[in-house]
């Protein structure tokens, strides 16, 4: 091991061994035996590990309460087999169909084309029409509109 | 100091988990209790906000309840699914909130240390933490207090933050390394 991944993993994970990668921890030890530049940035680690500890720890304690952490939720449904839910679908969809063959047999039987009708389109309001006679065209007022006109 | 519960209990806690898709209530119970801390630490170290990570650990546990049914144990743990989670919201708080002063709110913190002397050092190393803290990005924040705080794995610190343990290791050394020179910066000004 380098004295370059030794200082590496000092500076990330501090100076207890048991927190050091399992594989490189016999090699980072012998290290820090041999170069002093290791055994110094272990040393000045274990200041920073106590400081990081407790400013981890020194958070209050709080229960909170459990009633108001229950918003409504739903349940969710059993999960059913990918085929079991293709099957009931395709069951109520026969199932569906068959209602209307029998019920109504005309609307899948007898079934007559609608009629079509052509619709002229409207002329439209050219130049010179004047705009009321376009509305005349497709407004035909009642008797009781008549007698107010 | 305290001992620090851990979250990396998988097995117990999704056991409780899958109760709790059930609609098991005292199993929700259990979770919340299990899981609150750890989660209160995170959002509150990531967030330098005590109000802002209650918030965000309120929001965390009601999700557990409400959308209990998209967790796949196959998938992974309860505890690392709740710390995504936590994740997540506070790193959308920290985009959503207004940038925070770095070194005002660090000034009068309490401290156990019997004798005065050691208090007053102690005080002043915690102040000096606390505002180089303050200088270094959110997600190194979440990754210190997962690793010094819960002691939790490269692998579970990168699960969480959706990377690699490599860019975890590459991450608390860049961490660790502005911390101590903010720090230094700090003495050398107090001189």
């Amino acid at each position: 091991m380098t004295s370059d991944r030794a200082l590496e993993i000092i500076g990330a994970y501090g100076a207890k061994p048991v927190g050091w990668p399992a594989a490189e921890r016999a090699a980072v030890l012998a290290a820090a035996a041999h170069d002093a530049a290791v055994g110094a940035a272990l040393a000045e680690a274990g200041e920073l590990d106590a400081l990081l500890r407790a400013w981890a720890a020194d958070v209050p304690v709080r229960q909170f309460d459990v009633a108001t952490l229950l918003p409504a939720r739903t349940i969710a449904a059993p999960q059913h087999s990918r085929v079991l839910r293709w099957a009931s679908g395709g069951a109520l969809a026969a199932t569906i169909a068959a209602v209307l063959v029998i019920a109504a047999p005309n609307l899948v039987s007898g079934v007559s084309p609608l009629p079509t009708r052509i619709v002229a389109p409207l002329e439209t309001a050219s130049t010179d029409t004047e705009p009321l006679e376009g509305f005349a065209l497709i407004f035909t007022p009642t008797a009781d509109e008549e007698d107010l006109i | 100091m305290q001992p620090v519960p851990s979250l990396a209990v998988p097995d117990e806690l999704s056991a409780l988990m899958l109760r709790v898709q059930r609609g098991d209530r005292a199993a929700f119970n259990l979770l919340v209790r299990a899981l609150e801390g750890p989660g209160l630490r995170l959002a509150d170290r990531t967030l330098r906000d005590r109000a802002a990570a209650e918030d965000v650990v309120q929001t965390a546990l009601s999700r557990l309840w409400s959308m209990a049914d998209r967790f796949d144990v196959e998938r992974g743990s309860v505890a690392g699914w709740f710390r995504r989670i936590i994740v997540n919201l506070c790193l959308d708080g920290v985009r959503a909130r207004r940038p925070m002063l770095a070194i005002d709110d660090a000034l009068h913190l309490p401290s156990s240390a019997p004798d005065p002397e050691a208090q007053a050092i102690d005080t002043d190393q915690k102040v000096r933490l606390m505002a180089a803290m303050a200088q270094v990005a959110p997600r190194q924040r979440m990754a210190l207090a997962m690793f010094h705080g819960e002691g939790l794995s490269m692998a579970e610190i990168a699960e969480a933050l959706e990377t690699t343990p490599k860019a975890i290791e590459g991450l608390l050394g860049r961490a660790r390394m502005e911390l101590k020179t903010l720090i230094m910066a700090q003495e050398n000004e107090a001189q």
